[in-house]
Formats: C-alpha cells, structure tokens, sequence
C-alpha cells in the first residue's frame, strides 16, 4: 500500500506504479477487442484472401555492409514471395564492404532484382526514398536487409490496400528469429507485447503511434502527399507514420503479414537499439509538437499525451527510486520519503497484470506461430527489463534529442544481430 | 517455421546457460514474493490466526477491498470509454471507405520541387536494372545518377 508516505512520495509512488498497469488494461481489452472483432474470424498466414486484382508491388530493400546476411534476405523474398507481379530493388547505401559486390552478382542471376548503389552512405530514409523515385510501382513494401519476409505476406498487405484508398499504408508483424540466449527469448515476448498488443490497441483506437519499420508497406501516392521519409529523423519509421496519419491516411497493422527479424542479443547492442527508439521517439515528438495544435489533429492528440506521459512516468521512476536510495542514508523531509519500493497489494496486481498482458499477447501470436507459450517461462524478465531499459533510455534520450544538431543526415551502423552472427 | 527460427542455445557457454536459468528461477521467485499477500489471504481462509488477527481484528481487509473496488471501476471506465469509441467508430465510418478516392486523384505527383530532377531521364531509371546514385551532401537531392 502506498498509505502513510510524504505527500509528493506518495504521487511520485502512485503514478509509478499506477500508470503501467491501468495502461495495461487499456493495452489489453483493445487488443482484445480488435482481435475478436476483425482478426479471429479471418484466415490464418497460409490462406490468405483472394484479392480482386495484383497490381505491381516494388520490394525495397536498404543495405549497408550487410555482405554477410544479404543474399540470404533477398533469396528468400525472390524465390518464396507467393505474388505474381514485383520487382526488388535493394539499395546499397554506401556500403564498405562488399555488398554491393553481393548484390551485383545476385542481380545478374535474378531479374527481378535493381540494384541502386548511394556512392556515399545517406541513411535508410533518403535511401528508401531514392529507391521510390526509382520505381513506377504505386504499392512499396519495405524491409530490413536482415529480415526474412513471409511468403502470403505481400497479399495480406495488398488486400488492405485494395480494400480502401484511404489506407496510406500498413505495417506487418515482425517475429523474432534468434533466440538463442536469454535476451533473444524475452525478445519474442516483448514484439507480442508491444508490437503485436499494442499495435492491435492503437488500431482499435484508430491511429497507430509507428510501423515497424522492418516491414513496412506504402501506397506511393500517400508518401509522396506526406513528403516522403525525413532524412534527419533516427528513427524514419516513427516519422513516416505521423506524417501520413497529419495528412489523414489511414495506417494499418496486419498481424498476419509475418516478417522473420534478428535482434540484438547483447545487452550493449540492446541499450544501443533502444537508446535510439526513444531518441527517435522523442525527436518525432518535439517536432510534429506544433502540428497538432490544429482541431483537425484531435485523432491524434491522445497518442502524442501517452507518449508525453510515458516520458513523464520514466522520468518519475527514476526520482521515485533515487528518493528511496538516497533516504537509506540520509534524513529525509517526510512529504519527498519513499520508504519502500515494495508494493503490497498494488505488486500483486501490477505482478498478475503484467503476465496476463504478456500471456495474452503469446496467445494471439500463437495462432501464427505454434509453440509460442514454450517462451513463457522467459517472459518473468519482461517487465522487469523493459520498465528499466524504458526508463533509462528515455531519461538518456530527451537530453540527447534536445542537443542533436538539427539537419543533420542519420546516417546508420550495422545492428547486433545475435549471437550466431558473431 | 522451424527452419527459420535460430534457436541455438548450445552457442553460449555452459555457465552462461546455467546462470542465466538460474537468473530466471529468481526472477519467478520473486514474483512469487509479490504475490505473497494474496497468498497470505489464502491462508487467512485455511484458517492461519495471525492473518486472521491482521485482516480481522485489525480490519485489514477494508483496505483490500476498497483497493480493489477502485482498480475494478478505473478498468472498467477504460474498458466501455475504449470499446465504447471503436464501435463509435464503426458505425459511423461503416460502408465509407473510399472517401479518400476524389483527394488521391488530387495528389500531385510532380517531384522535381522536391529532388531537382531531371524527368526525362526519370523513366530511363525506372527501368535500369543497376544505378549508382549521387547525392548533394547538405540538400536531401538528387546531383547524378549513372545508369548501368
């Protein structure tokens, strides 16, 4: 109980702990509700639905010295893809190694496959962009050079596409495919919780806060209206999303549009990910700030306030927890004293809540990818390092953002792919 | 899916696979810690007399009941403001889904106020097969593009 602390303890302690876990309700009844109301009834991965017409679909693919792990993304797509007519065209962002080497050779034995070399390296965002300039295709899906894109995947994406002009574009469900250690395997529950359960929410909601941009798809028209990626943003999927959502495309999530990712599986490649989803995160928030003044905008002000707030509560735990260190060996005032960080009946709660969330989240994926529950046992760590490296991402991240140089290109480094790759 | 998936354990090292098991075991532990309370009240209906004196005669209880009245109503507020806004939604938008058509025959596709383009040589990129392009190092544009 929080009963008995110092007046600003005990908002300090309530919103803490309070925040997350009525935010996990919300998380979980829309997710729920999307999944019964237009996700349950549908077919599964394999039987996707018949679409009305196929019309020309370019792959674009962004590299940069990804010499060891290219051809086997872009053979998959090429050989597996079940869509009769696309093209793929990787871009060579001015690798230092030999991939663009790679990419030569694999284009002289496919012709689907273009390949655009950037002679300097310019980002994935003027990357991608270059590449859509290059195409005649009005329907992109875009995917990391690591990735390994389910076969039906481009006809789930293509039936939301087909159903309504209004849809801008549509973003699929990234799986993780290397779990190997420990942060491999909370991974997998983590892209359910987050990717896949808050995703299903925001649509609930009506607007999605980002794509994932591992696999993310587009209707050219649309990114052409909003501008295209910015090339100063670090993270070009948060921003493309708002931009099309401000000028009222529709921004769609199909969970059954599979997409095989490598994640870090070490904590500095971790904390480097991270640190640059929050960065990017806060970036998008200062600057499409003074968008949303407009009444025209009011769709999308509760998905700027969760963000604002999410910030707000990281911030809020880490004073919460400094405030409860520093009065073990100093006399506090009473209204600043944290005595414990132990929440009785509230930690039963937030401790029940979060492992239905993430048991809820396994539950729909699973209807996508058998097994998933094997993973629970792995899933005690989640809300444990997620809430931390939350937490200190974003208190590094708002600094960070607030001293970057503004217009300057983000230009990017090869991830940690797991722990295979090393 | 099998063949996709990277599950190889057997790359760290024996001891790093076992502390990390014997990290996670912990980890349950002490969620099974936090659910002590709720174990506690379990007890007190088995019929432990110190839980019975801290809910009873202390009136523990009351807390436990009002905290969890209140947790009940906020969700339940969440739970019909959420589905309450989606079926809203859903009759309102039902059967209007190309709304959008008129406006996207407005989108003007001309990019060369964006990238300095040149159009004429657009089209003999858009079928090249193997391009090395050349950006200004400053503006987000276009200088050069070398076809094959």
């Amino acid at each position: 109980m929080i009963e008995g602390f110092g007046t600003i303890g005990t908002l300090l302690f309530g919103f803490a702990f309070y925040y997350p876990l009525f935010m996990a309700y919300y998380w979980m009844i829309g997710a729920l509700y999307y999944y019964h109301h237009y996700e349950k009834h549908q077919g599964n991965v394999d039987s996707p639905p018949q679409l009305p017409q196929m019309p020309p679909v370019s792959f674009l693919v962004p590299c940069h010295n990804d010499e060891k792990i290219v051809a086997e993304t872009l053979e998959y797509l090429l050989l597996h893809q079940d869509y009769p007519d696309f093209e793929v065209i990787a871009i060579n962002d001015g690798s230092k190694d030999r991939t663009g080497q790679v990419l030569d050779d694999l284009a002289r034995r496919h012709p689907r496959l273009r390949v655009v070399h950037l002679a300097q390296n310019q980002g994935k965002a003027l990357g991608l962009t270059t590449a859509a300039l290059m195409t005649r295709n009005e329907f992109l899906i875009c995917i990391d050079s690591d990735a390994l894109l389910d076969p039906h995947a481009a006809r789930w994406i293509m039936w939301h596409f087909l159903s309504s002009a209004r849809v801008g574009a549509v973003t699929g469900n990234p799986r993780i495919r290397n779990r190997s250690t420990l942060l491999g395997r909370i991974q997998v529950g983590e892209f359910s919780s987050t990717a896949g359960l808050l995703k299903r929410a925001q649509r609930t909601y009506g607007r999605l806060f980002t794509m994932s941009g591992v696999v993310a798809a587009f209707r050219k028209s649309a990114v052409h209206e909003a501008g295209y990626w910015s090339p100063e943003m670090l993270t070009e999927d948060i921003d493309i999303t708002w931009k099309l959502e401000i000028a009222k495309w529709d921004v769609r999530f199909e969970p059954r549009a599979l997409c095989w990712i490598l994640m870090p599986e070490t904590l500095g490649g971790l904390w480097r990910q991270r640190l640059r989803w929050a960065m990017g995160g806060v970036q998008v928030i200062l600057r499409r700030a003074r968008q949303l003044r407009s009444w025209r905008e009011r769709r999308m002000w509760p998905i700027f306030l969760e963000y604002v707030v999410s910030m707000a509560w990281a911030y809020t735990m880490m004073i919460t927890f400094l405030l409860w260190a520093l009065g073990k060996f100093v006399d506090l005032p009473a209204a600043v004293q944290v005595p414990t960080l132990l929440p009785g009946f509230s930690g039963v709660l937030i401790g029940m809540t979060c492992m239905c969330q993430v048991a809820i989240a396994l539950m729909m994926d699973s209807r996508y990818e058998k097994g998933l529950f094997r993973y629970y046992f792995w899933m005690i760590w989640y809300p444990v390092i997620y809430w931390i490296i939350n937490v200190f991402t974003t208190v590094v991240a708002t600094p960070r953002v607030l001293l970057l140089r503004s217009g300057r290109r983000a230009t990017w480094r090869s991830p940690d792919r797991g722990i295979h790759t090393t | 899916m099998n063949d996709i998936v990277i599950d190889r354990p057997d790359l760290q090292t024996p001891t790093m696979r076992a502390l990390f098991n014997a990290l996670t075991v912990v980890m349950w532990s002490f969620y099974l810690y936090l659910l002590l309370p709720l174990a506690t009240l379990l007890a007190w209906w088995i019929g432990f007399s110190a839980v019975y004196e801290e809910m009873v005669m202390r009136r523990g209880w009351e807390s436990l009941v009002q905290l969890l009245g209140w947790y009940s109503l906020v969700i339940l507020l969440i739970a019909m403001a959420q589905v309450g806004w989606a079926m809203l939604n859903w009759v309102r938008f039902r059967g209007k889904r190309d709304r959008r058509r008129l406006r996207e025959r407005q989108v003007d596709m001309a990019i060369e106020h964006m990238f300095l383009m040149d159009t004429g040589d657009r089209a003999a990129w858009q079928d090249a097969r193997r391009m090395v392009v050349h950006h200004h190092p400053v503006e987000h544009k276009i200088v050069a593009v070398e076809v094959g």
